[in-house]
């Protein structure tokens, strides 16, 4: 068709260029200049050395044909999906001028609805980090393309030939096509095979699916049916792939309106501090060896299907836990089918078998576990490895070639040293990482936006993700790798690119009514061919759970004295894959508020325990290993537990995070471990301090049935005194009237808005210096409070907090210079050009919002950093003020937009980033002036309020107060 | 020289001891102009010009790289810099208040000390507005605080108190020099007759605008100086009070106060005093004044510190009884913070600085002795600097949002900086006793004995 051909106009330019490798970008040092060039070379220098003291002329030139994409100042979007271990996420990939700045999250998809995480925000960053491997190298010396691909072939040749062993080890992946590759790929061997491997993998959770159910997979959990959920130290809220969605449902259920509203309640029992934890109604804080006793008395209560008496019983600390366990068994009884137990990924197969137990005679399975649809899970974890591990260390590989990943930082220096011994070590990634630096041949990977791709997020879905960008290196994707190096085997030529292209376009074809350009426009395509499973409880699963109990309960290694370690993955850096991300890595830990660092976190009980204080040093032991970690003490963590992010300590991450922090991957399978303070002291830096709200009208809070009897009570709680103003009349607001409301009881704090507010505003990072002495630069940020009502268990508060736009602003008459003014829409502006810098309207502002450049931050832009820059939004200088604009620039584009189309502005248009990356839908903009734009009508609510409403400032943000959903039972506790 | 010690009919001490004639306290005060400088006077201006020189390394250092060198943050974006100002600017208030209020009040005692006091107030007005020149984010663009035409119709905004700053110490800088110079001319007219240099003699021709000591120029110029004395007077009173609105017309708990006006400018006086009284005592000593400037000059001046002293405390406690009796949270704690909180010792500081210190100046024994005045407004002088560090930093550190509370630490750059304002003040005074005379030679004749016709003793 002629609109196909059309549209991928610039796609064959894409593969044309790509068939051709760009040695002369590259950074590729062969010097290949002829004598004719250099003459001619020579002249061209002399010339312009004789005209250099004038700018180079530049002509304008118009297209002859105007290029579809790539309109200067109009923004492109591209449905794309960004990939993570074996999980994927629809995304819309904003470029402009051909350059992909931000990443939103597709609407279309179903699983993230339009939703993002910091992750996804922060993929952008990646693309342009300088520190990413820009040329193949053989043996630590750069080498062209050519040579590389020439090398490596004939490597594989070679083996494929002498019938080698060929091994490959891979990072999870999702995409069926790739899976599909690397099958084959294997296959044309005699001795090869395939390894995945992800730190984080379901394996425990389908070894526990196989043991109950028979069946080793992960079925799809619905939090949007479930009335009353349980998490067995679950993180699904934060750091967990899947949370864009997870959130998405769980705050579904948790939106309160108007007094007929309902809500999910969420208990959430664990043994860290998570965000889960943060958001429960009622949190319970055990030792990780308290979990699966917990678990099982819990099963107990419910049923006596099952022989209690091996189990030793849970040993209560506190009234508030014997109340707890018994409140949760009652819950749960009483909401059959609308009810949902979710255990932690990490956790062991043990616990996931009693979890399951739990769902099933709960009537959860087809209810709130999809009995069809599976999420994505894979044999991936160490388990899987343990194979490969063996025969690396008795030196029986001969061809050891890693795709992505980072086995070496993950497993340690003993696969490092297993690795040094393989023969020929090939490795492909996006950076020069911990295993790159122990392969010989490497070679740069392409990043998810300059390649092809495809997902599979959960079963009979498929997303697709197409290249938004020319490679900025010499590098290929894993599939296309793989492909070429096939070809090789047979000697034949093959366009790599036209493959993979060819092998998304058959997704076209997967339903009826898709074509390629709607697929393309999509981004995802359904199958609806799926039959659903049978999941019947296998009692023995039980049984061989329960002899294990009894068996540790024997040896009693799980007292109140001995120090227990509970390790997570970094809701920042993840497994370390992003420890080059400085937007990632100066986000604020949703929780403990630490960045740039992981911390050994205890309650202050167990601190004195051992004698610590905040910031003192402690030395752990376990496994052989020993490892220092800084002291972090925070409320709500159960006595003796220490608990820690992994991911930190990377030593070749790059310029920005090598040696942050410590690596604790050695103490992942710790038990028995020893603990110790030692000298010295570590600054630790947080983005806030103090805890507490100190009976200030900041944040209201309530509970369902107190708001069902009083739904106005932040008025009743806090009273604003009428403003008596010398002016008649308030400024009339003629045309629009910006303003915006954040719902506290959606609002999880994950952050997903904070790194959004970075990608699109330009927002520099300052590093970890800066932070500790309190300026760090990010526009938006989310406080959280802890309130220690409930002596056994704090609870948390978090509240996204910017730029309010106050009506009545007082930073705006203080500047001398009238840097600061509002505008006829409500907005208040800063006029960088004008600021002088002497910091008053950031002083005199109640909420905090503003940041100052006290350096010149972008300073040490290296290329291609700049090309990430969101070119609608200056980058500041220093000495100038800045904070949150509303999102100024997306307001203009919606206004342009209207106004071409010839029609009035439609609510739900312009969108700022940090509503559009929110997955729960917290954060809603619009027009004041709009009585029917939502956010007039959320603005409105009875339980809205304006953050310290008694100054009269007039803010345009209202905040909707935090309900809770306590249990009736428990609730004496937070009285 | 106790000896010849007699007291009036009213009781007061004389103003100058001695049996000086006129001429021989010409030569007093002259001259050390006609010498060339001693030993002491050399080593005094290499140490302050000294520190100025680090200081001006400092603001040089601040200006390639940015604010971020000082330890200013968020919350607190002011920090030394404006401490600074405040203090600088408190301390030149004593000059035009001696020159200006006490003339028109006929307080004879001010004539040995108001050159010496006008002098310090301008050097003061000189390193205050230093500070908001440098503290800005972009300094080199300070000249926009000014309201200069242009060609964008660019205006400064007159509702921030920052810009009436920027007026109110201008007007103050202006009016100083002013009234010291023209207070200077009768003495400058004294020096050009005396001088053997033909270069001096130039200088001091011109500045002297032909003065010649008729009896109508001397009528022009009591006149002129009334009306100087007149026009001075209420800006005592206005450029603290202004200075204090930088703080009082904000929001924020421990700033936005009615109080502030009269609690600053009895502090800048409080403060003012204390440094001429500093001056005094060095000057006194190192040119041997002990005849022109007396025990009651000091104990005169050491009531003025200990009455200004006891508004400063009755200000503390009214702040605190105000935070208290308001009810309001936010306020009560930002004071209940300054006194409890991790700035307390700044706070115990002040209060044992300015409060109880001067406290000794009860005794008439204390008033006259040297070394317990002398410790009494170095105690001050620091008093009164933390004071305007305890209203800034403690009550920025901790406001409305305890989820942005943070501290403060100074830098090596922001101490430099201070020490570096304390150099130039001292570079500029040491200059200033070389090159002109440091007591009204015009004035001090006035109050001599035998000056008044007998009956008319009041007449000045």
């Amino acid at each position: 068709m002629k609109t196909e051909k059309t549209y991928w106009k610039s796609f064959e330019e894409i593969a044309a260029l790509s068939s051709t490798p760009r040695n002369d970008n590259g950074g590729d040092t062969s010097f290949d200049i002829s004598r004719r060039k250099f003459l001619s070379l020579l002249g061209a220098s002399m010339a312009l050395a004789t005209t250099s003291c004038r700018r180079p002329i530049h002509k304008i030139i118009p297209f002859v044909k105007e290029s579809e994409a790539a309109k200067p100042g109009i923004a492109e979007y591209y449905a794309s999906s960004y990939p993570i271990s074996d999980h994927s996420l629809g995304v819309l990939v904003k470029t402009r001028e051909g350059r992909p700045i931000k990443i939103e999250g597709n609407p279309e998809h179903p699983l993230s609805l339009g939703g993002t995480n910091s992750f996804v925000q922060a993929s952008v960053l990646e693309l342009y980090d300088p520190d990413r491997l820009r040329t193949p190298k053989i043996k630590n010396k750069k080498v062209s393309v050519e040579e590389w691909d020439y090398l490596t072939s004939s490597i594989l040749r070679h083996a494929h030939k002498e019938k080698k062993v060929v091994r490959i080890l891979t990072e999870s992946t999702g995409s069926p096509t790739l899976r599909n590759t690397l099958n084959s790929f294997v296959s044309q061997f005699s001795n090869a095979k395939w390894y995945e491997y992800e730190p984080f993998s379901h394996e425990n959770s389908r070894a526990a699916y196989k043991a109950s159910f028979g069946k080793a997979h992960k079925p799809k959990i619905h939090l949007e049916k479930a009335n009353v959920i349980l998490s067995l130290n679950s993180d699904f809220l934060g750091a967990d792939l899947s949370a864009p969605t997870y959130i998405k449902n769980w705050t579904s259920k948790r939106k309160v309106h108007d007094v007929s509203a309902t809500m999910s309640r969420l208990y959430a029992v664990e043994s860290r501090f998570s965000l889960t934890g943060a958001n429960a109604d009622h949190r319970l804080a055990l030792k990780p060896s308290e979990l699966l006793i917990f678990a099982l008395n819990l099963a107990q209560l419910l049923t006596h299907d099952f022989d209690g008496k091996k189990i030793p019983s849970f040993k209560h600390r506190s009234s508030f836990s014997e109340e707890f366990i018994k409140t949760v068994a009652e819950d749960l009884a009483s909401n059959k089918k609308k009810s949902l137990v979710v255990v932690g990924d990490q956790e062991s197969e043990e616990l996931h078998i009693v979890g399951n137990f739990l769902n099933f005679i709960l009537g959860n399975y087809g209810e709130t576990i999809s009995r069809k649809i599976q999420s994505p899970s894979f044999f991936n974890g160490i388990k899987s490895m343990t194979p490969l591990i063996e025969e690396l260390e008795k030196e029986k590989v001969d061809v050891l070639i890693t795709l992505g990943g980072n086995p070496v930082y993950h497993l340690g220096e003993k696969f490092r040293e297993a690795l040094s011994k393989v023969k020929e070590s090939i490795r492909v990634s996006l950076y020069e990482d911990e295993t790159a630096h122990s392969s010989t041949y490497i070679a740069p990977l392409s990043h998810y936006l300059e390649s092809w791709s495809d997902q599979e997020p959960e079963t009979g879905l498929y997303s697709v993700g197409q290249p938004t960008i020319q490679p900025l290196y010499p590098s290929k994707s894993m599939g296309e790798v793989l492909v070429l190096w096939g070809a090789a085997l047979e000697k034949k030529e093959i366009d790599a690119l036209q493959v993979w292209r060819n092998a998304i376009k058959s997704y076209a074809q997967k339903s009826t009514n898709t074509t390629w350009k709607k697929l393309l426009h999509d981004g995802v395509v359904k199958t609806d061919k799926i039959s659903p499973q049978n999941y019947e409880f296998n009692m023995a699963a039980l049984e061989s759970t329960l002899m294990l109990v009894a068996s540790r309960a024997e040896r009693n290694d799980s007292g109140d004295d001995i120090f227990e370690l509970q390790l997570e993955p970094s809701s920042k850096v993840w497994d370390g894959r992003f420890a080059n991300s400085a937007w990632l890595q100066e986000l604020p830990h949703p929780v403990t508020k630490v960045t740039w660092d992981n911390v050994a976190s205890m309650s202050p009980e167990t601190a004195k325990n051992l004698n610590v204080t905040q910031e003192n040093k402690i030395e752990i032991t376990a496994n052989g290993a020993s490892l220092v970690l800084p002291v972090f003490i925070q409320p709500g963590l159960a006595q003796n537990v220490i608990t820690t992010e992994i991911g930190y300590g990377r030593t070749h991450a790059g310029s920005v995070g090598s040696h942050v922090g410590v690596n604790v991957f050695p103490l992942i399978q710790a038990t028995n471990i020893k603990v110790q303070k030692v000298s010295g002291s570590h600054e630790v830096a947080t983005t806030q301090k103090h805890h507490d709200l100190m009976g200030r009208p900041i944040i209201f809070e309530s509970t369902l049935e107190e708001y069902k009897q009083e739904p106005d009570f932040p008025k009743k709680q806090h009273h604003v005194p009428e403003m008596h103003s010398m002016y008649k009349n308030d400024h009339e607001y003629k045309g629009h009237k910006w303003g915006m409301t954040i719902d506290l009881n959606s609002c999880v704090g994950c952050n997903g808005c904070v790194t959004a507010c970075d990608s699109e505003n330009n927002i520099p990072v300052v590093g970890k210096e800066q932070v500790l002495k309190g300026r760090e630069m990010q526009w938006m940020r989310i406080d959280r409070y802890y309130d220690t009502t409930n002596e056994h268990s704090p609870t948390v508060l978090h509240q996204p907090m910017l730029c309010q736009h106050c009506e009545n602003a007082p930073c705006e008459n203080v500047c001398p210079v009238v840097a600061t003014t509002h505008s006829d829409e409500g907005l208040n502006q800063m006029i960088y050009n004008r600021c002088v810098g002497t910091r008053y309207c950031a002083n005199n502002c109640p909420y905090k919002v503003r940041r100052f450049n006290f350096f010149n931050f972008n300073y040490d832009m290296q290329s291609p950093e700049e090309l990430g820059k969101n070119p609608d939004v200056t980058v500041r200088f220093r000495g100038v003020m800045e904070k949150c604009s509303f999102c100024v620039q997306r307001i203009h584009d919606g206004k342009h937009a209207a106004k071409m189309e010839g029609v009035s502005l439609q609510d739900g248009k312009i969108k700022t980033a940090c509503q559009q990356a929110c997955p729960a839908e917290a954060i809603v903009f619009g027009d004041l002036n709009d009585p029917n734009s939502s956010v007039s009508k959320l603005s409105n609510l009875s339980h809205g309020y304006h953050v310290l409403g008694d100054l009269n400032v007039k803010p345009s943000i209202t905040y909707l107060a935090k309900v809770r959903n306590y249990h009736p039972n428990l609730f004496k506790f937070y009285e | 020289m106790n000896n010849t010690q007699t007291l009036d009919i009213l009781g007061n001490e004389p103003l100058v001891l001695g049996h000086q004639t006129r001429s021989e306290i010409t030569e007093m005060v002259a001259r050390p102009l006609d010498t060339f400088p001693n030993k002491k006077w050399f080593i005094a201006f290499l140490v302050a010009i000294s520190i100025l020189a680090m200081g001006l390394s400092c603001i040089g250092w601040t200006f390639y790289n940015g604010i971020g060198v000082w330890g200013n943050n968020n919350p607190v974006g002011w920090g030394f810099d404006i401490v600074n100002f405040v203090f600088w600017i408190g301390i030149g208030h004593a000059g035009t208040l001696i020159s200006a209020i006490l003339y028109l009040f006929r307080q004879k005692w001010r004539c040995s000390i108001n050159r010496a006091a006008e002098a310090m107030t301008i050097f003061a007005v000189m390193c205050a507005g230093l500070f908001p020149l440098i503290h800005l984010g972009r300094p080199w663009l300070a000249f926009w605080l000014f309201p200069l035409p242009n060609q964008m119709d660019l205006w400064v905004n007159f509702r921030s108190p920052l810009l009436w700053d920027v007026f109110a110490v201008s007007t103050y800088a202006t009016v100083s020099l002013l009234f010291w110079y023209m207070g200077l001319i009768p003495d400058l007219a004294t020096l050009r007759d005396r001088t053997k240099n033909k270069f001096k003699k130039t200088i001091y021709a011109i500045l002297s605008l032909g003065w010649r000591g008729s009896m109508r120029q001397w009528n022009h110029y009591e006149t002129a100086y009334m009306i100087f004395a007149g026009l001075g007077t209420p800006l005592v009173l206005s450029v603290h009070t202004i200075v204090s609105f930088d703080f009082a017309t904000s929001v924020i708990p421990g700033w936005h106060a009615t109080i502030f006006p009269p609690y600053f400018v009895a502090g800048a006086i409080f403060g003012g005093f204390a440094m001429v009284l500093l001056l005094m005592v060095l000057t006194r000593q190192f040119f041997n004044l002990q005849g022109l400037i007396t025990m009651a000059h000091f104990d005169a001046m050491n009531k003025v510190i200990l009455v200004t002293s006891l508004i400063i405390g009755y200000a503390y406690t009214t702040e605190f009884f105000t935070a208290w009796y308001s009810g309001n949270t936010f306020e009560f704690y930002a004071f209940w913070n300054r006194a409890t909180g991790p700035y307390a010792w700044s706070y115990w500081i002040m209060v044992s600085c300015n409060v109880l210190a001067p406290q000794l100046l009860w005794f008439k024994k204390f008033r006259k002795s040297i070394p317990v005045m002398f410790g009494v407004s170095i105690a001050v002088t620091i008093g009164m600097w933390f004071e305007r560090f305890v209203i800034i930093v403690t009550s920025l550190s901790r406001d409305f949002l305890p989820s942005s509370w943070g501290m403060y630490i100074p830098t090596q750059y922001d101490v430099g900086i201070l020490l570096g304002s304390f150099g130039l003040f001292f570079t500029l005074y040491l200059l200033f006793v070389r090159v002109l005379p440091v007591i009204s030679i015009s004035e001090i004749k006035g109050i001599m004995k035998h000056s008044a016709p007998v009956g008319e003793k009041d007449d000045v």
